[in-house]
């Protein structure tokens, strides 16, 4: 029930297209811990919304083979099938295909339909911002050619999609994702020409006898080793992306090594990333504390904490939109978002279920303001102090492949001036640097002058670099591009309509 | 045989598989790059796979700037790429 208001607010009852529907919580994101947070709540009995802008639900590592995909060639992450399943046997209203643009600190959820642009409001007491990572690359010469994709794309197409971009691949960058994706790639029956480090992550160190702990990550760590000898895949270590150039009718890919020397591998097209970054944009225009740190290439930088680290109670971060850690985490962050709401530690007023406020309802068992039984949310708190002492295990995960997974800091100043840094507004490295060379412009104001990050992307793929760029120049720190709304671009349709409400 | 669909793409009709995202079954036609970045001119492919960057981007049923990584084909699915993209030029 919202506390604000002097009853309880009507609730839309039962209908998923209702403009103005409100919810005891509202799910932002699919995936792995969306659907750990939405399974925890509705078998508590709460009444959620899930809101997604891909088709199904799944996210990105349980993106979902089709139906008529799974026909031809069963399925892959069956588990992910499996928990999509299990959601939708719930009471839980999912909105799919529809794009949230902004999340208030009251709990204000505004989203559009992406199919036909129709706006949409929530409201609920509690939102959990399940919005996973997204892959980061530093910009090189040639990096916005045709010729140039994520390795999180080449994955989707190769084994989602049993589509092949191409006949040859180079997959480039750094991060164990590159392992991964390198080995789907190689047994979809792509010619991978090379898997390139810009560390030296086979060079054994303690870390790797570390991960001993993870034997889930190891088994797989070495599955995927196997499926790339198996394939003959040259693995390379010690090597940045220089530049990417065309060469009568292939792909040159051109390497540097940390010595100053050179290799160059022709293929097809390239994949590259050197890091994820966490989509927490919005949790941070829900007026929560934008605690964002620069990403160690290769892992984003992991936080010690118990929680969840959000500055207000009625919007939780969840997954890896609060730092990458990977799936198997992402899960349990899911489920303590939803335990911290159940175990009343976050209700609004303050109030938690085992004091003043509670008050007998109908059948004469009490409840709090939030209609929250003390045995529930007492059962909810023992679950959530298992959960935070599980969680405590992946933070040593995370650094434990900050140190496997560690280049030489990758510096802004080696990005040359014609290398275009913003995809979507075409700026180039000479334009930023000038910017931020003319002594007034802080970073907001490169952006205002170049239009760096102002384009449809908002900045996802390049405002690291911007930064970077920006910091080396006037040797002050530099945060991150910082979020605005829309967080994501709507359609002026949708804020008419809204308006005429 | 899984179940094809038509697609029509600039109006022109063409059998694809079923239950593919749109972007891979333009991957796969050879149509890509299948646009332009308005600012330089020059040709793009998609990027990120998951909606982040639009550099997918297509109008789809008569909507603009709809991102073809997110969308699954579907039969009779009108798709209109950049006029003068560099595969028509």
């Amino acid at each position: 029930m919202k506390a604000e208001g002097t009853g309880e607010e009507p609730r839309a009852a039962g209908d998923s297209s209702a403009e103005h529907a409100a919810y005891d919580v509202i799910i932002v994101g699919g995936g792995p811990a969306g659907i750990h947070a939405a399974l925890r709540l509705t078998k508590a009995g709460k009444r959620i919304a899930i809101i997604d802008d891909a088709a199904d639900l799944g996210g990105q590592f349980y993106r979902r083979r089709t139906a008529a995909v799974r026909k031809e060639f069963g399925d892959i992450r069956s588990r992910g099938t499996r928990l999509a399943a299990k959601v939708k046997k719930t009471s839980a209203h999912l909105f799919m295909q529809h794009t949230v643009w902004s999340v208030s600190e009251t709990g204000v959820v505004r989203c559009f339909d992406q199919m036909n642009g129709e706006a949409k409001v929530f409201v609920a007491d509690h939102v959990i911002v399940a919005t996973g990572a997204r892959e980061e690359g530093t910009p090189f010469l040639g990096w916005t050619s045709p010729d140039v994709i994520t390795p999180g794309h080449a994955m989707h197409l190769a084994v989602i999609d049993r589509t092949m971009p191409a006949a040859r691949m180079v997959v480039a960058g750094e991060g164990p994702f590159l392992l991964a994706v390198a080995a789907h790639l190689a047994n979809s029956g792509v010619a991978v020409d090379g898997v390139v480090f810009a560390s030296r992550p086979l060079a054994l160190k303690s870390a790797h006898f570390w991960m001993l702990r993870y034997p889930q990550t190891l088994i797989q760590a070495a599955g995927y080793m196997f499926s790339l000898i198996r394939h003959r895949v040259p693995i390379l270590s010690g090597y940045s992306v220089d530049s990417v150039s065309r060469r009568s009718g292939h792909v040159d890919v051109n390497l540097r090594g940390a010595g100053g020397n050179t290799r160059t591998l022709e293929t097809g097209l390239l994949a590259y990333a050197t890091s994820f970054r966490s989509n927490n944009e919005l949790h941070a225009l829900s007026g929560a504390v934008d605690d964002s740190v620069e990403g160690t290439p290769g892992v984003a930088s992991v936080k010690r904490e118990g929680g969840n680290g959000s500055a207000t109670p009625v919007v939780l971060l969840a997954g890896d939109a609060q730092s990458v850690l990977g799936r198997q985490s992402a899960e349990l962050r899911g489920e303590i978002a939803a335990l911290r709401i159940l175990a009343g530690e976050s209700d609004r007023t303050g109030v938690s279920a085992d004091r003043t406020g509670e008050s007998p309802n109908r059948a004469g068992n009490s409840v709090d303001r939030m209609g929250n039984s003390p045995n529930r949310a007492g059962d909810a708190r023992r679950r959530l102090r298992k959960a935070e002492r599980k969680l405590s295990a992946f933070h040593r995960y995370g650094e434990l492949q900050e140190e496997i997974f560690a280049p030489a800091a990758l510096s802004a100043a080696e990005i040359p001036d014609e290398v275009i840094v913003c995809r979507c507004e075409c700026v180039s490295a000479g334009e930023i640097r000038a910017s931020a060379r003319l002594g007034w412009n802080d970073r907001n104001a490169v952006k205002g002058e170049t239009r760096a990050g102002m384009g449809l992307c908002q900045g996802r793929e390049c405002a690291h670099a911007v930064t970077k760029i920006v910091g080396e120049v006037t040797g002050q720190p530099v945060t991150l591009q910082p979020a605005r709304v829309p967080a994501k671009p709507l359609p002026i349709a949708a804020l008419l309509k809204e308006r005429d409400q | 045989m899984n179940s094809d669909v038509t697609i029509y793409i600039n109006g022109k009709p063409t059998t694809v598989p079923a239950g593919r995202s749109l972007v891979s079954v333009l991957w796969s036609l050879g149509l890509v790059p299948f646009r332009t970045n308005p600012v330089s001119g020059e040709a793009r492919a998609p990027f990120c796979g998951m909606g982040a960057c639009f550099e997918c981007e297509a109008e789809i049923s008569g909507c603009a700037e709809k991102r073809t990584c997110l969308v699954e084909v579907q039969d009779g699915m009108r798709i209109q790429v950049q006029e003068g993209n560099p595969h028509e030029g």
